[in-house]
């Protein structure tokens, strides 16, 4: 008999069976970045530049040495010899800079007239990828999810095929998705216009604000509660492609008839793993927060530096290898639970789709539950 | 082209692993090589004559930097799909295959580019030293897409080529430094704008 705890308890132990799955789970949760490089390489910079002791409290001391320096030279290289000589800045600090040459703007101008576009494009393109990447990996994730819940075999190739078998219908669907998303949101934003252009007249009383703000308050509260039913659904949905293998937008509308057969489950799920989930991180986390702990109290206590040093390359070892297992971990247990959720209640239609999916897509709306 | 999978045994982790660093070695030489060399004639002609420096010199080392990391994309996705290999596998004497023996197709290679070196790059990447694991020498990106790589000849016009270009990569670093280097040192700077009437850093 389904309850919710021992879904949860059930998926702590499937997920930790299926270590196969972490893999997927991680490239869904972002272990994967292909700009990693770069990133690395541009916070190496900026931090090399603050530390950097030219830019630091170098001040120059006696500008009238400055300005004479300058003078005399007149022409060519006198300027990088004039920086060179120390003194405080007073007023007459702009003839140093007389040599510089004016900025051409119009050429900076068309370089990124001609740069942008190209930047955007290969920036779209990158995204492009990742995005294939991701809905590639929710093709094999949700597959090795059905399976393992209904402990079936499954092997890497397997789960691989069904990456490639299925990225273009979760790639529809994460567009369908969005879509309803944006379209969610689109009352909230018109109003905003509106009431800006309604105030842009002139036309401004208390009355009209206040009856906006009450729409806003009430387009925002909509939005609010329709995206947190559309999460939901997206479970279902996201789960029901590899189940009952139907058209995307079947999907969608199986993923509605899903949530809405069993609501109280799905709310009832969703809070308790809002619960049970940060104590479970927690925990996980407790030796690296105790480490980093002592760590702590040794800089306070001012003990040797090599102590303090392997003391704290304990802890970023340690919260290293935490975050890489439990992120993945943690993930697959709120997934585990959400499939389980989502075989019990398919398990409970009369007209299971998956028996005969033609039959199914060829019937009426009203008579396939799709209304 | 069905024997390879029954004649020829799977590539070892090392051997994977030297053509993937002459991989890289190509796929720099004909990247970013280019793209130093346009930028620091860029910024030579500019600190020689700041009045009549063009920003729009800027421009090409600035595509070459982000178009050819799609090239190499490109590249090495058709190589993989059409010669079984980028050249730096087909140089060490390797061939990559599916699970009947044959070349991927376009789809099996392009997967296996993108998200198969995805899923071996998690955990630190793990799955490239998955290769190790059984005699299989399977990394996860194999495993997931039913590839392997095999061994098909020898790899001696591979380590040619890495040793070669190892030199040359050698004699460009010590040419920078011993000769371009101090070019650079050599031009006078300009100073930084400090504000006015206020004590700031300065270079």
């Amino acid at each position: 008999m389904y309850s919710t705890f021992s879904n949860i308890n059930d998926s702590f132990k499937l997920a930790w069976k299926h270590k196969i799955l972490w893999i997927l789970a991680l490239l869904l949760v972002g272990g994967m970045n292909f700009n990693s490089f770069s990133n690395a390489s541009n916070f190496k910079g900026n931090d090399s530049k603050k530390e950097d002791p030219r830019f630091n409290n170098f001040q120059i001391e006696n500008p009238q040495g400055v300005v004479d320096k300058i003078t005399s030279a007149e022409s060519g290289s006198s300027v990088l010899a004039a920086a060179s000589v120390s003194g405080e800045v007073e007023n007459k600090i702009p003839e140093l800079f007389q040599g510089i040459p004016s900025i051409n703007f119009l050429g900076i101008l068309s370089s990124l007239v001609m740069l942008v576009p190209i930047i955007l494009l290969v920036a779209l393109f990158w995204c492009a990828v990742s995005f294939l990447i991701n809905v590639w990996a929710k093709g094999a994730y949700y597959s090795g999810l059905i399976k393992a819940s209904n402990s079936e075999p499954y092997e890497f190739k397997d789960l691989g095929s069904e990456g490639k078998r299925n990225w273009k219908r979760y790639l529809k669907l994460s567009i369908y998705f969005f879509y309803k998303r944006l379209l969610s949101v689109l009352p909230v934003f018109g109003i905003g216009l509106i009431l800006a252009a309604v105030n842009g007249a002139g036309t401004q009383s208390n009355a009209v604000n206040v009856i906006f703000g009450i729409l806003m308050f009430a387009a925002i509260l909509w939005a609010f509660v329709y995206n947190i039913r559309l999460y939901f659904v997206e479970q279902f949905s996201l789960r029901s492609i590899i189940a009952d293998n139907v058209p995307t937008k079947s999907t969608y509308k199986l993923g509605w008839k899903y949530f809405k057969t069993r609501p109280g489950k799905s709310l009832k799920l969703a809070l308790a793993l809002m619960l049970v989930l940060p104590i479970c991180m927690l925990v996980v986390f407790l030796p690296t927060g105790i480490l980093a702990g002592i760590t702590a109290f040794l800089v306070q206590q001012e003990v040797s530096f090599v102590l303090i040093g392997f003391v704290g390359l304990l802890a970023a070892i340690t919260g290293g290898v935490t975050i890489a297992a439990s992120a993945p971990f943690i993930n697959n247990v709120a997934s585990f639970s959400w499939t389980r959720l989502f075989l019990f209640i398919r398990e409970s239609f009369d007209d299971k789709p998956a028996a005969d999916p033609v039959e199914f897509m060829y019937k009426p709306e009203a008579a396939n539950g799709q209304i | 082209m069905d024997k390879y999978s029954t004649v020829y045994k799977t590539a070892g982790f090392f051997r994977r692993y030297f053509a993937m660093v002459l991989d890289y070695l190509i796929n720099m030489s004909v990247s970013f090589i280019p793209f130093l060399v346009t930028v620091f004639s860029a910024v030579e002609s500019y600190l020689k004559s700041p009045p009549y420096f063009n920003p729009l010199s800027f421009v090409f080392p600035a595509v070459l930097l982000f178009l050819m990391p799609i090239v190499v994309f490109f590249y090495s996705w058709y190589f993989t799909h059409k010669f079984g290999g980028t050249i730096g596998k087909i140089l060490f004497g390797l061939r990559i295959v599916d699970e009947g023996g044959v070349y991927m197709d376009k789809a099996t290679a392009f997967w296996r580019m993108t998200a198969g070196y995805a899923v071996s790059s998690t955990f630190l990447g793990l799955g490239y030293f998955w290769a190790f694991r059984k005699k299989e020498d399977l990394t996860w990106h194999d495993r997931f897409l039913g590839t392997k790589v095999l061994t098909v000849g020898k790899p001696v016009w591979g380590i040619v080529a890495l040793v070669l270009l190892k030199i040359l990569f050698v004699v460009l670093v010590v040419y920078f430094i011993a000769v371009t280097l101090p070019l650079f040192l050599s031009i006078p700077s300009i100073a930084p704008v400090p504000l006015l009437g206020v004590a700031q850093p300065v270079l």
